[in-house]
């Protein structure tokens, strides 16, 4: 085993795939698919290890595989509730961040990546360009635009209230 | 305070800020498996670690129960992997980020629950119910005694099943291998550690799947 490899392993793979939980919308093919991420990281460790992030090297194999389709599954009906915390409605606290999601899982991929990335993830623009191979200017873009087609899906389905007044992106 | 490449949080609008929660949410619904070096090539270990005798007692209360042919539960099947790390690229902050003896999640505490409440509901297995992990679950007791109560049908609206299947935080109900239209939410403390409520509604639109 490349030294280096295990302690990344073990240090980075529960953020890996919570990412890939969030590009695939389902906990089997996140989990395939950071399998297969770290099987091309283990193949190429001497290369991820020399890189000036390893971190991103990963990530960007990760995203070029969901990229790739292989591992890419679509989902569009998420059977999605979750347990609440707190509010004076709890089912409509859930209907509300379960269309969210479903949401961002009907967003073109590159456009969901953008938006995993910069929401989840925490990147800022330039990581993401850096990334995914893309100016700084389509990051921008693709997530305003992201922001905006996730606005009108969930007001369109009626399921967030005004209540914590969204404003503007 | 930002790191390079990360972006400062405190400048989202409210509606950014429900996106990120609502990711977080969701990806706390799940335990991340754990990954072994030297497995590539190979899956990674899947069998359950209430099979290996080497989880804490509540992994084993976790453990799905498949009754009626086709109750299978999907979360909570995994160990997690450490998930405090160090580097570029960390995730938020989550409120919970993998099962402990004092924390075991809201996935493993889900299952644990209703798997136990299965149990309980039917006289050749409710003596495999221990009832003083069960309550381990809950906010206090409380919480226990009007959730659980003597008979534990509070857990399952007041419904006897015999099955049940959560799959993300979506729990479905059983009886005779029918589907019980019910909308079933737990409530979790905030720190999403304990069960503090379990509400019921009729799920109109949920049809008889048998």
């Amino acid at each position: 085993m490349e030294e280096g490899f295990e302690q990344f392993l073990a240090a980075r793979s529960a953020a890996l795939f919570r990412t890939a939980l969030l590009l695939t919308g389902d906990p089997h093919a996140a989990d395939d698919l950071v399998q297969a991420t770290f099987e091309k990281v283990c193949r190429k460790w001497g290369q991820v290890a020399r890189a000036d992030s390893p971190e991103a090297y990963v990530r960007r194999i990760l995203v070029n595989l969901v990229k790739d389709g292989r591992r890419d599954r679509s989902r569009h009906d998420l059977p999605l509730t979750e347990e609440l915390v707190g509010g004076a409605d709890p089912f409509r606290r859930t209907d509300q961040r379960d269309e969210l999601i479903r949401a961002l899982h009907r967003l073109p991929l590159r456009m969901r990546t953008v938006l995993v990335l910069r929401y989840f993830d925490d990147f800022d623009a330039p990581a993401i360009a850096a990334l995914l191979g893309v100016s700084q200017a389509t990051v921008r873009s693709q997530c305003a635009r992201g922001l905006a087609r996730l606005r009108a899906e969930v007001e369109a389905a009626g399921s967030l209230t005004s209540e914590r007044g969204f404003g503007e992106a | 305070m930002t790191t390079p490449g990360h972006h400062d949080t405190t400048d989202r609008s409210d509606f950014e800020q429900e996106l990120a929660d609502a990711m977080a949410d969701f990806t706390n619904r799940f335990q991340a498996p754990e990954y072994l070096p030297g497995t590539f090539g190979a899956k990674a270990r899947r069998t359950p670690p209430w099979l290996t005798r080497r989880g804490p007692a509540w992994l084993a209360a976790a453990s799905i129960l498949a009754l009626s042919g086709a109750v299978v539960a999907t979360v909570g099947v995994y160990r997690s992997a450490d998930s405090s790390s160090p580097g570029t690229g960390s995730p938020r902050p989550h409120p919970w980020t993998g099962p402990s003896k004092d924390n075991p999640g809201p996935g493993i505490a889900m299952n644990a629950i209703f798997d136990a409440a299965v149990r309980y509901q039917n006289p050749a297995t409710a003596d495999q119910v221990d009832l003083a992990m069960v309550r381990s679950f809950f906010k206090d007791d409380a919480a226990f005694a009007a959730i659980w109560g003597r008979d534990s049908l509070g857990v399952t609206c007041n419904q006897h099943v015999d099955g049940y299947r959560i799959t993300y935080a979506r729990v479905d109900l059983y009886a005779k291998g029918k589907h019980l239209p019910i909308r079933v939410a737990v409530v979790f403390t905030t720190d999403e550690t304990r069960i503090s409520e379990i509400l019921c509604a009729p799920d109109n639109a949920a049809a008889p799947t048998g």
